[in-house]
């Protein structure tokens, strides 16, 4: 349902905008590398700029970003790491350089005999996103692409509080594992294991692996990530292997110069971002016992 | 004739092949037992956000471990080893517990009678993994455990030698260094260790198993 969903309005929305535009462009190239087609499209490059919007840019980006008759400009090129053997993966970085953005991208291809699973995506998803300095960059190495910025903003615009959610059986997997993740934390012990419990569901970018969920009554972000389609029902049987847990209590600063060389903590901009996404943009969700 | 269960014929058999037991984690009570599970914890496995490579992930295992030793062994000049590790200590596994549970490295810390212990989280993690790692013939998730148990035990042996890809960084873009990685982190851009710790870019390998690693500012003398 939700794959449907989302590859609907996917086309809807990429079928619209390439449609009224006209400005779709070819896959880039240079130095003989093409570049994925899909990964230049359009509504795939609007919809990674509104993962970045979400989750990583505030008003200074928009500020000194492009002005309004001008084109926002996507510089890719492939990066070739070394893989195992069996290993069909492919890399993309995605240089933005009106923001000095740096986003990385991994179309997953490989069987891991352990688990018994071949891990495989729909398109490239987003696995580390930097702020990377214009100067830092070796422009003759991209490939390039542009779209008017006053497009891209207006799909932001538009599309600022459009949301798609979990449905059907991911919503039920993540039900479910939220639930066994709660279940071993020292508040939800501690209290008995109340009746129900409140948590929050951010919204899923398609370009994205990753499902943030707020539990409201035990203060704590979850984060699922993984190398797998989140629509990819194996995915909720790897339990320890997808998830991180963040404490809004006792692991936010204010700045992480307060608690050098740490890998506990976030910042308060950054948890404030997470329950953006979480509670406002996000759906609400009561679990009840044993669902 | 004396009849033997079945388990029991399995379990010879499965020995006779090398079927179990494809790897061999020591105790968490162990230094190294407990450094090779700093290590597994950090890195990504076959399926995980951040997966590039079995040999990727080594690699990451390992420049975890320099940074362990250079906070023990190589605080640069006109720094205080407080200032890097947040603790005064010749011992790896202060290190690795500085700062309690929510300390240095998160889920590692010593408790009330002073043993280093983890939170069950981590605990529950190593053990799946390990219990993949020992199912069918040795693969990747086994190599990864061996090498971790491997480059742990050669550490606290003292046999670790020189190998760290970040010793001889002096400069990132127009800021000087010191070289060696003092701190990693989850290699999303909006996880920094804050202070002086400067980030070690994707194109000098800063970037290994889904890991950033920083490397500090150098100080003028």
């Amino acid at each position: 349902m939700y794959t449907v969903r989302r590859l609907v309005s996917g086309i809807i929305f990429g079928g619209l905008l390439t449609c009224s535009t006209g400005h779709a462009e070819p896959a880039p190239s240079v130095s003989g590398a093409t570049i994925e087609l899909s990964v230049t499209q359009q509504h795939y490059l609007f919809d990674l700029v509104q993962y970045l919007y979400r989750w990583f840019m505030d008003e200074n980006d928009v500020e000194r970003g492009p002005k309004p008759d001008r084109n926002i400009h996507f510089w890719l090129r492939e990066i070739h790491y070394e893989r195992d053997a069996g290993d069909a993966s492919r890399w993309i970085q995605v240089y933005l350089p009106d923001f000095e953005i740096d986003v990385q991208l991994k179309n997953s291809n490989y069987h891991s005999e352990e688990l018994a699973i071949t891990v495989s995506n729909d398109c490239f998803k987003i696995t580390q996103v930097a702020r990377v300095p214009l100067s830092e960059i070796n422009e003759a190495t991209y490939a390039k692409t542009a779209y008017p910025y006053s497009e891209m903003r207006a799909y932001l615009f538009q599309m600022r509080t459009n949301a798609v959610y979990p449905d059907g059986v991911m919503l039920n997997e993540m039900k479910q594992a939220t639930r066994g993740h709660l279940s071993k934390e020292p508040e939800y012990i501690r209290k008995g294991h109340p009746a129900a419990q409140i948590i929050h569901l951010a919204p899923l970018s398609p370009v994205a692996n990753e499902a943030w969920v707020f539990w409201e009554s035990g203060r704590m972000l979850l984060r699922f990530a993984s190398d797998l389609d989140l629509t990819n029902p194996g995915l909720w049987d790897l339990g320890q292997l997808t998830v991180d847990t963040y404490d809004v209590d006792e692991q936010v600063v204010v700045s992480l110069d307060e608690v050098p060389g740490s890998n506990a903590y976030m910042t308060r901009d950054q948890v404030g971002r997470a329950l953006y996404n979480c509670i406002i943009l996000g759906k609400r969700i009561e679990l009840k016992p044993r669902q | 004739m004396r009849k033997f269960s079945k388990p029991l014929i399995l379990c010879l058999f499965l020995c006779a092949t090398g079927y179990a037991g494809n790897v061999q984690l020591l105790p968490p009570d162990q230094p190294s037992g407990y450094i090779a599970r700093l290590l597994l914890n950090e890195t990504p496995f076959p399926s995980e956000n951040g997966w590039i490579s079995e040999k990727n992930s080594k690699a990451a295992m390992l420049s975890i471990l320099c940074v362990v030793d250079a906070r023990v062994r190589h605080i640069p000049v006109g720094y205080k080893q407080e200032q890097v590790a947040a603790i005064r200590t010749d011992n790896a596994i202060d290190v690795i517990t500085a700062g309690g549970e929510k300390g240095q490295c998160d889920g590692f810390y010593k408790d009330t009678q002073g043993q280093p212990v983890m939170v069950p989280r981590i605990g529950e993690r190593i053990a799946y993994l390990e219990k993949l790692a020992n199912k069918g013939t040795p693969g990747r998730f086994a190599r990864l455990f061996s090498y971790a148990q491997g480059i742990a035990s050669a550490y606290v042996r003292g046999g670790l030698q020189e190998a760290d890809r970040f010793a001889a960084i002096h400069q990132i873009g127009s800021i000087y260094v010191t070289g060696r990685a003092y701190s990693w982190m989850t290699g999303q851009d909006y996880y920094h260790p804050g202070g002086n710790f400067v980030k070690i870019p994707n194109d000098m390998q800063g970037l290994l198993g889904g890991n950033r690693f920083f490397t500090l500012k150098k100080l003028e003398k």
